[in-house]
């Protein structure tokens, strides 16, 4: 870690908020010299504008003042994130963030009992599913941004899915925006560079990067293996999570499994069939650990968890004091 | 409970995945039934009721069999008794069902086509009332094959049943003529057979054999009294003979004792036969004593009489000669009698051998005509009984058929039940559509529910996440609801007013049915006119007149 970066952390235990698990918006982490980009406005929609943000910060990176090259981080379109139904960090209680927590935690314990010298990294997960439209990208944003609210995971969202690229579009990042398939053309990669910063200290992001016709092999490649395994170790709590294709619509799916420690499968309710599943599955068996998440469960259809979220959170008893929302 | 209860809600899921292709079926299978019901045509059924008297009526047919069926077959029977093809042939020229016919097939088919509607049907313990219904699209030509089958019937066997016996009649006339010439001839053979064998035939005295029994003992009886009268006269013979050599023999002066000792003899004579008693042995023994007296007291009077002389003058000689000569008469009356016997038994011995043949012939005539004889009484009889149930069956109506129930057909259609039909057609096409929703969803099942996912892979699941939905998502969501509901809503809304409108149809159907049926009341039952004019009109019958039927 950079000096920088352990000075904003002795900032944060400094202020010591109540709800620990979540550092709201906007944290102070930006290095950027420049304060007018230093403070985005608040409530606008992932769209173009972060571009220059990106742009902002690529120039940025030429003259940080005191650190390494550092672009500005990327603001979390917040309020498409509410419209999307994505967590909002700022929603801690909310019924998706719930929800997810039952997801992540035998992932994230599964990564505690990992053994030392287990050829494929635990931290290192992909998120994928049978087809298209049933929910990847969802769960694999979800997912992050759950485990960047532990209070020591670095989570990196890797956006494997080189034909859609849904991961970074929804972050608001333009399709040309540099990422995994430039990485992986390069010979020597600049890794870090690549890699985006969000407003969650936590977070961090590598977009697909530019459209390339030869995608599948480029994961397939040496390159692949050896990028993701200096991403699983860039930090000691490190989580990357892979947003990868269709299982059963591609090939390159297989191939990112092979490089991965656990699989969160995303199971569409009402809309996969069995035998999808089974097919699927019967792909994953080299992979070590395998999870399922059934997504896009009605209320009333199958009971999911059935018995209600938000225990003891709704009668105000023992609400933190000056809630900031937005 | 509780899983049969998520079973339960699963299968409800499954379908409303599929509830477009279950509406669309359902629509389907809706629209084409309905159109179907509506063109089938309404089925009216004339029916009437008849007793039919099944023993006469399958008389003939089952005269020679000995074994009768039981009330079924006898049913079955009658239908194919009546239901041939020359009353159906008639029936389709009377009710001109085959106005539009031409060719053969065509009447071939029709026919097949009017038995497989006609039906005849008897009551199950009761065989002689039976119901004859038809079943047609137009009441009125229902009606009129029904009233026409009817006519038929009767029609066809009042006509039957005068053939029968008329032939019947015919044939006792011609068998009585028949006899009564063998009759006549029978007797006339006779009459001459005894005419030709007068003697032989047995009179009052009884038969060949005791002819000749009786004949045998009248020579038996006529020869012992010949024998009888030979001895006598012999006898007589004797003692005139004894007599006269008695005279010869002894002088005159023994004349008289000669004479005496003649008489004595006839004496002797005499008492072997008589008593003392008899006139005959009192004069002789006067004579003798006599004799005796005048012997001694006139003894050498008269010696100088001849022997002849004194023979003449002996009365004695006089009364034997007399004897003699009666027995010899008596003698030859009875030779001749007993000649006359013998040659009748020769005579009879002679014929023993023809007359018991002719005895054996006349019996035989006798018995022929005898025979004739009560055949033909026999037939005189048996005509008059017919001539009798004849005229019995003239006056009495023929009761073969009757008329129960005259045809009758109800203004409503018997078949077929197109409101049910509707309704049918209705929840079929929810069936089937609903069917196929879960046909199509067991083909393909999807996971509603965490535990099932989990149940099914093996692999653990880590939980499940909610739908979520933005607005324009939610509020196309509901349009498409709404949609379906609508078109739902539109389903059942033809239903219902199919269901109405059937009704309303039915009314209609059963008005116009009523309003063509009205004219064809048929008047040839007095009391069908009677009952129709109480219950349709309400009219009282104060008075009939009866009059001719012509």
């Amino acid at each position: 870690m950079s000096s920088i970066e352990k000075a904003v952390n002795s900032l944060d235990n400094r202020f010591d908020r109540p709800n620990a698990e979540l550092s709201s918006l906007p944290a102070p982490r930006l290095v950027s010299t420049d304060p007018v980009v230093a403070e985005p406005a608040r409530g606008e929609l992932a769209a173009a504008p972060l571009a220059e943000v990106n742009a902002v910060g690529e120039d940025d990176s030429a003259h940080s003042e005191s650190a390494p090259e550092r672009p500005a981080p990327l603001i979390l379109p917040v309020e498409a994130f509410r419209k999307a139904g994505i967590i909002c960090p700022d929603e801690p209680k909310s019924l998706i963030a719930e929800e997810y927590r039952s997801v992540k935690r035998p992932m994230l314990n599964y990564i505690g009992r990992q053994e030392s010298d287990e050829e494929r990294s635990a931290n290192v997960i992909m998120v994928s599913s049978c087809i298209s439209g049933e929910g990847k990208t969802f769960s694999a944003i979800n997912l992050a941004l759950s485990m960047a609210m532990e209070r020591s995971q670095q989570v990196l969202l890797v956006d494997g899915d080189i034909a859609k690229a849904s991961a970074g579009e929804t972050f608001g990042l333009t399709h040309d925006t540099r990422g995994l398939l430039d990485l992986l053309q390069e010979t020597s990669p600049d890794i870090e560079s690549a890699l985006i910063q969000t407003d969650l200290p936590n977070l961090c992001l590598l977009p697909a990067g530019q459209p390339s016709d030869h995608g599948a092999e480029l994961l397939a490649s040496e390159a692949m293996a050896t990028l993701v395994q200096h991403l699983s170790e860039r930090h000691a709590d490190q989580v990357v999570i892979i947003d990868s294709p269709p299982l059963l619509m591609t090939n390159e799916a297989n191939v990112i499994a092979e490089l991965v420690g656990q699989v969160l499968f995303v199971v569409a309710a009402e809309s996969t069939s069995h035998d999808m599943v089974k097919d699927a599955l019967a792909r994953l068996t080299g992979s070590p650990n395998v999870g399922l998440v059934l997504n896009k469960v009605r209320k009333n259809a199958g009971r999911g968890n059935g018995y209600g979220y938000g225990y003891g959170y709704q009668n105000d008893k023992r609400r933190p004091a000056s809630r900031s929302r937005s | 409970m509780q899983d049969i209860l998520d079973k339960l809600m699963l299968t409800l899921w499954s379908v409303w995945r599929f509830r477009w292709t279950a509406l669309v079926v359902a629509w389907l299978v809706a629209v084409v039934g309905w159109t179907g019901v509506a063109m089938l045509e309404y089925r009216y059924t004339a029916s009437a009721r008849i007793f039919v008297d099944t023993n006469r009526v399958l008389a003939p047919l089952l005269r020679d069999i000995t074994v009768q069926p039981d009330v079924k077959g006898r049913v079955a029977l009658i239908s194919r008794a009546l239901l041939t093809r020359p009353n159906l042939e008639e029936l389709v020229r009377m009710t001109d069902l085959d106005h539009d016919i031409d060719t053969q097939r065509g009447l071939e088919l029709l026919l097949i086509e009017l038995k497989s509607r006609l039906s005849l049907k008897s009551g199950r313990r009761d065989d002689s009332i039976y119901t004859v219904r038809y079943e047609h699209s137009d009441p009125t030509t229902a009606k009129r094959v029904v009233q026409s089958l009817i006519t038929i019937f009767i029609e066809n066997n009042l006509g039957d049943e005068r053939e029968d016996s008329q032939s019947a009649e015919t044939f006792l006339d011609d068998q009585i003529v028949a006899y009564e010439g063998r009759l006549v001839e029978a007797e006339s053979r006779l009459s001459d057979f005894r005419r030709n064998n007068v003697g032989a035939t047995p009179n009052q005295a009884g038969d060949y054999y005791q002819r000749l029994d009786n004949a045998s003992s009248r020579v038996r009886t006529a020869g012992l009294e010949l024998k009888e009268a030979t001895n006598r006269r012999d006898e007589l013979v004797r003692q005139l003979e004894q007599e006269r050599s008695a005279e010869s023999n002894v002088a005159t002066g023994s004349a008289q004792q000669s004479r005496i000792l003649g008489l004595q003899d006839e004496l002797d004579g005499l008492l072997t036969r008589y008593t003392e008693r008899h006139p005959q042995v009192s004069q002789l023994r006067e004579m003798i004593s006599d004799l005796r007296n005048t012997d001694t007291s006139g003894a050498g009077q008269s010696g100088e009489l001849s022997g002849q002389e004194r023979l003449q003058n002996s009365v004695v000689y006089q009364n034997l000669r007399t004897l003699v000569s009666e027995a010899s008469a008596r003698v030859a009356e009875l030779t001749a009698r007993v000649e006359d016997y013998e040659q009748e038994v020769a005579e009879l011995r002679l014929t023993v051998d023809s007359i018991p043949l002719v005895e054996a012939e006349l019996l035989q005539l006798d018995r022929d005509y005898e025979t004739l004889r009560t055949q033909h009484a026999l037939l005189l009889e048996r005509r008059e009984s017919a001539q009798l149930s004849k005229r019995m069956g003239q006056d009495v109506d023929d009761v073969k058929f009757r008329i129960i129930d005259p045809p009758f057909v109800p203004s409503k259609p018997t078949s077929p039940n197109k409101l049910l039909l509707n309704a049918a057609v209705m929840a079929a096409g929810l069936g089937a559509g609903t069917g196929l929703a879960l046909l199509l969803s067991l083909i393909r099942p999807v996971y509603y529910g965490q535990r099932s996912l989990a149940l099914a892979t093996g692999v653990p699941v880590y939980g499940s996440v909610s739908l979520y939905r933005g607005s324009v998502q939610r509020f196309k969501g509901l349009f498409a609801n709404v949609t379906f509901l609508s078109f739902s809503g539109l389903l059942t809304g033809m239903f219902a007013v199919i269901m109405v409108f059937q009704l309303y149809g039915l009314t209609l159907e059963q008005l116009s049915a009523r309003e063509e049926l009205a004219p064809l009341i048929s008047l040839r039952d007095a009391d069908l006119v009677q009952r129709i004019l109480s219950s349709e009109l309400g009219v009282k019958i104060v008075n009939t007149i009866q009059g001719d039927s012509s």
